[in-house]
């Protein structure tokens, strides 16, 4: 079993800030919205809360973004031309085909290029796009009165929950799926042990 | 009884129900009378402190009030003004009696006697507000076309501070702007929503009369003209014709939605420590405070006439300026979620039973057969 150090400690600590923040983002977020049909904390509570956590995860996102562009990791999430065609094809024959007749996983992860390119694709929308928008949208939304201006000028405070509720949906969706892929190593829990220690373990390749 | 006796009896009588039925027919102040001297912009009255009070009434202001537009005669209130006589120097008696606006508003009299303003005044609190410290003197408007910010400027603004208090209460500049004092503060009043369209470029709204010259329409036919199905309510396809016709006209505005109490007697019962501070009364799908919706046309009189909208449009693309949390949410949107939701739910569930299922292949594979 080769072992590879894939995750540095800023990166695990934002990472697992990031998970439990957009848990409970998502746990009050359904709150929020559905005020009538789920009740874990007052209303009240539960708006306060998200604002919190909201900008703790924002922070952290901050936090994230200065070390990966600051390192140069940042290069990690644009996949290559060829990874982008190539690359992601092989890779999503592997995760619906490959995979369940018992191949090799196609990539292998290193320090400087630890995402397949299915992720890095992923990841990139995410991290780049998807994440920014729901903080932007989170600010214009934690004041609206102040961000009046703003709120106008991107077509009312509707428009502005809709990305914003339309994201939370999908960052609800995303940790199902996220969840589920995390058990896909050698064993359900060496990604999750990997994130915890660092180490990611990887099996040697059969010859 | 003499025969001369009963003859001046039946003229008594007579004279009596002559009086009864046809009285002596009174010579009413005009208005004009009393504007002779009132309408003068220098009539002061000099108090013993030697400073001036001003007696001065506008004559345009007036007329332009609601009592001025309704012909009420200034001895409709000064009641104590029977006739004037101008051999005085005052023609009137002086000082003039106090004018109760509760011989006339006794509803809104009554609530008032309720409320925090007239419990603090029977405390001693002299700034407590009577009628005229709300309402004015002599220019009395029309309240209906005014919107939340104007009503809170003519009235709570003028002696309450709301950013002192109100720390418990989220997005404090929005609901002020949005919402009416009277909304929480006088909980038993029924509540709805205007919506009126608003220029964002020229940050005024749009007046009742400018929207409908622009649609070739009057007061009286706008619901003819849009209200297709005849059941008094717009509803969203109806609405939808009526944004149509704007944009054809290249009328680009946005609906400005507030919540404001109806102006009825008991929004004056304004109390204290009963005012609503639970969030859900309005942040909740099934809140009755959204079940009238009126879209607002104002008249330059201050009246408004309010045609009834469907909650629905609330919670539609069209209204993209007013929301609030939960209550006009988008239910659209919920079914897209859900189905976002489910998606990923779908695809991990899917993916865990294909590779379950597909167990035994690769342990065949495994043990190379």
């Amino acid at each position: 079993m080769k072992r590879i150090y894939l995750h540095p400690v800023p990166v695990r600590i934002w990472h697992w800030i990031h998970a439990l923040g957009i848990l409970f983002l998502v746990l009050t977020g359904i709150q929020i919205r559905f005020a009538d049909y789920f009740i874990l904390v007052p209303l009240k509570k539960a708006v306060e809360l998200h604002n919190i956590v909201g900008l703790i995860v924002a922070l952290d996102f901050l936090l994230w973004f200065t070390f990966y562009v600051f390192t140069g990791r940042i290069r990690t999430y644009f996949p290559s031309a060829e990874e982008l065609i190539i690359g992601g094809f092989r890779q999503a024959m592997y995760y619906g085909y490959g995979i369940f007749r018992g191949d090799p996983n196609p990539f292998h992860p290193t320090p400087e290029n630890k995402f397949n390119p299915m992720q890095k694709m992923a990841y990139l929308f995410i991290m780049l796009f998807f994440i920014p928008i729901q903080i932007l949208t989170g600010l214009l939304l934690w004041n609206i009165k102040g961000y009046q201006q703003i709120i106008n000028f991107m077509g009312g405070v509707k428009i502005v929950d809709t990305i914003h509720v339309l994201l939370f949906f999908f960052f609800a969706s995303f940790i199902c799926a996220h969840f589920y892929l995390a058990t896909l190593g050698h064993t359900p829990w060496a990604h999750f042990k990997a994130m915890i220690t660092g180490w990611e373990e990887e099996p040697e390749e059969e010859h | 009884m003499t025969g001369q006796k009963w003859k001046w009896l039946f003229v008594i009588m007579m004279s009596l129900s002559l009086a009864l039925t046809f009285p002596i027919p009174s010579f009413a102040i005009e208005n004009s009378e009393c504007l002779d001297c009132h309408g003068d912009p220098d009539m002061v009255k000099e108090l013993p402190n030697g400073k001036t009070i001003s007696l001065y009434v506008n004559p345009k202001k007036f007329k332009a009030s609601v009592h001025g537009q309704n012909d009420i005669a200034c001895t409709d209130c000064h009641s104590d003004i029977t006739e004037l006589n101008y051999d005085k120097e005052v023609p009137h008696p002086v000082p003039v009696a106090f004018v109760n606006c509760t011989d006339c508003h006794d509803e809104e009299g009554t609530a008032y006697e309720e409320s925090v303003h007239a419990a603090a005044r029977a405390k001693g609190v002299k700034k407590a507000p009577i009628c005229y410290n709300c309402h004015d003197y002599h220019y009395t408007k029309y309240l209906y076309g005014d919107t939340v910010v104007q009503l809170e400027n003519k009235f709570c603004l003028r002696c309450h501070h709301p950013e002192k208090y109100h720390k418990w209460l989220p997005q404090k500049k929005t609901h002020f702007e949005y919402v009416m004092c009277a909304v929480c503060h006088a909980p038993n009043v029924g509540k709805h929503i205007h919506l009126r369209l608003y220029d964002l470029m020229s940050e005024k709204f749009l007046s009742g009369q400018e929207i409908l010259n622009k649609l070739g329409l009057t007061y009286d036919t706008f619901m003819k003209r849009f209200d297709t199905n005849k059941d008094g309510v717009l509803d969203i396809s109806e609405f939808h014709r009526f944004v149509r016709a704007l944009r054809v006209e290249k009328v680009r505005a946005i609906f400005w939605g507030e919540m404001t109490d109806n102006l009825e007697p008991l929004v004056h019962k304004v109390t204290k420590g009963r005012a609503i501070k639970n969030c859900k009364t309005c942040h909740s799908i099934k809140s009755p405070f959204f079940d009238k919706v009126y879209l607002v046309l104002t008249k330059p009189t201050g009246q408004a006439p309010h045609y009834p909208v469907k909650r629905g449009v609330l919670q539609s693309f069209y209204v993209t300026h007013f929301y609030a949390l939960d209550a006009t949410r988008v239910r659209l949107l919920d079914i897209i979620g859900l189905l976002i939701v489910l998606g990923g739910v779908a695809f991990a569930g899917g993916h865990l039973t294909l590779r379950i299922l597909t167990i035994p292949l690769r342990r065949r594979r495994r043990e190379g057969r």
